[in-house]
């Protein structure tokens, strides 16, 4: 009740933003006339009509797929920024929360880059805009990973998946990814404890959309490690806690070791059967990926059907990521005259 | 041209016999060159063939791995590729060279071999794993493709160069050499002849001169028999101890 009556006088604004926001997100008829474009220079005219505008004008005629990628991520970060900007508590914090995610894909790349002796002014620029944080520039003064944490990493919102997950001897040895995965492991945890503690709509939708992403991971580490040499309790490690297949589903597929087992677990659960149901691993059919990403934008779209909650941002800027990788995906595919898979985006309206 | 040349003998026999030794080795030489120049026309036109193939495939290999890098770049959200560009220490595919060798021309073909382990086994743990390893495999293929093209290069030019030397030194052989020794030989021939007419010539003037002589002699002896100083019985019979000059015996 408590949502329904204050929320617009702090989170309206922002609410009536985002709502027109996804109001331009691409429809199917949008999407009808990029497949049937012929050239890149089709593809952006099509985009003029659209929320998009002229966002390309500025570019030089031989559009490239790079480029393209670059404005669109642009203009998405320009869009988020701006809610940022007119939030207030606690909408500022979730915000926040959701930048985490891409911070740490820059610091898993700084650290990269560190281990390898790269210059720091090359890797900055390649950095994710909506996961800068103050002291990203300051990454210059540390050599190892084990000052990059001591000097810099201690002092951001990050630093407490260091703490509770990795040690900093563990920095240099550990392989990047197993530290990405570990730092999103905890980052999802603690995003899940936020939102139960906002409560309310936002609890009910975000958690959902949460526990969804937990096990997705769970089910993709357990899928993309069988040839690898992680260890089945490496493995384990990396399952997020906070989604509905802990705690059996984790430890049954900390067991398995092949697809058909993971299949197996998944069948308990009825969201999880009826993907992996339609699913196949061979090419042509859907991959369990693509199953995933719909059931994803599924979620999302279904958080806008209820008002006064924070979880609509969130959804938003994932529909958006996932219209940016359709658009290029399109791109892609008319850039390199390969149109056989080109109806392999994911629709997110119907 | 100096084609009417010839090599600078004496017209001898011995230097004729020399000069029949050089035409058989020109000749010789000529037969293995020219084989030696088909057996390398052969696997040139094979190594034309594979080129032309293997480019083909790799048209169509590097399109299929483009498109799985798109595939990746979808389904992975996020750069992975700048992870990857960053974490590169040492090159993963060597090449050891090995040599081949086609009547007797040293061509290099280029072996792959795999130098330490995959680094990027775990990229994609999160998301977009499959599509990763897809691409790994696609790029793989690839450069195995462009290896082979290298080799293949690298002998095709290799073979034209030498190629065309050796239909050089063959056509060389066929067209100055062996003509200039024949014309050599010709020449000593020629010579040989001309001297042995000049000698038997000679021989025949001088047994003219000789039979003059004689015809001579016996007209004296006739006209001292005749006169009576000589009875014209009596052989002279040789005096051993007489350094007299023996006249030749000319057989003709």
């Amino acid at each position: 009740m408590k949502d329904d009556l204050f929320f617009n006088l702090d989170h309206g604004y922002a609410e009536g933003l985002c709502r027109g926001f996804k109001s331009g997100i691409l429809k199917p008829a949008d999407y009808h006339n990029l497949v049937q474009c012929e050239t890149l220079e089709d593809l952006r005219l099509h985009l003029q009509s659209t929320d998009y505008g002229n966002f390309l004008a500025n570019d030089a005629s031989p559009l490239t797929v790079n480029v393209i990628d670059d404005r669109l991520r642009e203009k998405l970060v320009q869009e988020f920024q701006h809610l940022r900007n007119i939030s207030y508590e606690p909408l500022s914090t979730f915000l926040d929360y959701i930048t985490y995610a891409y911070m740490i894909d820059n610091i898993v790349l700084l650290i990269t880059g560190t281990l390898h002796q790269r210059a720091v002014g090359d890797l900055l620029p390649r950095c994710h805009p909506l996961g800068s944080f103050e002291q990203l520039g300051a990454i210059t003064i540390a050599d190892t990973p084990a000052q990059l944490y001591n000097a810099v990493l201690v002092d951001t919102p990050l630093a407490n998946y260091f703490i509770d997950c990795i040690s900093e001897h563990d920095l240099d040895e550990l392989n990047v990814e197993i530290i990405r995965s570990t730092l999103h492991k905890a980052y999802l945890e603690d995003f899940h404890k936020f939102c139960k503690q906002l409560g309310g709509v936002t609890a009910e939708v975000m958690c959902e959309i949460l526990a969804f992403e937990a096990d997705r991971r769970a089910f993709m580490i357990t899928i993309n490690s069988f040839d690898t040499g992680l260890t089945q309790d490496e493995r384990f490690k990396l399952y997020p806690r906070c989604g509905s297949l802990n705690p059996d589903g984790l430890q049954e597929l900390r067991r398995t070791d092949n697809y058909e087992a993971v299949k197996d677990v998944a069948a308990r659960y009825p969201i999880y059967r009826a993907l992996f149901e339609g699913a196949g691993t061979s090419t042509g059919e859907k991959t369990i990926e693509d199953k995933f990403f719909e059931r994803e934008v599924e979620l999302n779209r279904n958080a806008f059907l209820r008002q006064f909650h924070f979880g609509i941002f969130y959804a938003y800027l994932k529909l958006k990521e996932q219209e940016s990788r359709n658009i290029i995906w399109i791109a892609e595919c008319i850039a390199q005259k390969h149109r056989a898979r080109i109806d392999n985006y994911i629709p997110i309206f119907h | 041209m100096s084609g009417k040349d010839r090599y600078n003998v004496f017209p001898s026999r011995m230097a004729q016999t020399i000069m029949k030794g050089r035409l058989k080795g020109a000749q010789t030489g000529h037969n293995l060159l020219k084989k030696k120049a088909d057996a390398l026309a052969i696997r040139f036109r094979s190594i034309l063939k594979k080129i032309i193939d293997t480019k083909m495939l790799m048209g169509d290999v590097m399109k299929t791995a483009s498109f799985s890098l798109a595939e990746a770049k979808f389904s992975m959200s996020g750069d992975f590729t700048q992870v990857v560009i960053q974490s590169v220490t040492k090159a993963q595919i060597k090449i050891r060279t090995k040599r081949d060798n086609v009547a007797g021309v040293v061509l290099p073909s280029f072996e792959s071999f795999n130098d330490g382990g995959d680094t990027f086994e775990l990229t994609g743990l999160g998301r977009g794993g499959m599509q990763l390893q897809r691409l790994k495999r696609n790029y793989a293929e690839a450069i195995k493709n462009l290896i082979e093209l290298a080799t293949l290069q690298t002998s095709f030019l290799i073979l034209d160069d030498v190629i065309k030397v050796t239909n050089r030194r063959v056509n060389a052989i066929e067209h100055v050499i062996i003509p200039k020794i024949t014309r050599t030989i010709n020449y000593i021939v020629s010579e040989l002849d001309e001297m042995e007419r000049e000698e038997f010539y000679r021989l025949k003037k001088v047994q003219e001169k000789k039979k003059q002589a004689r015809a001579l002699q016996e007209q004296k002896r006739v006209e001292m028999v005749k006169n009576g100083v000589l009875t014209g019985t009596e052989e002279e019979a040789p005096n051993i101890l007489d350094e007299e000059h023996d006249e030749d015996n000319l057989f003709l």
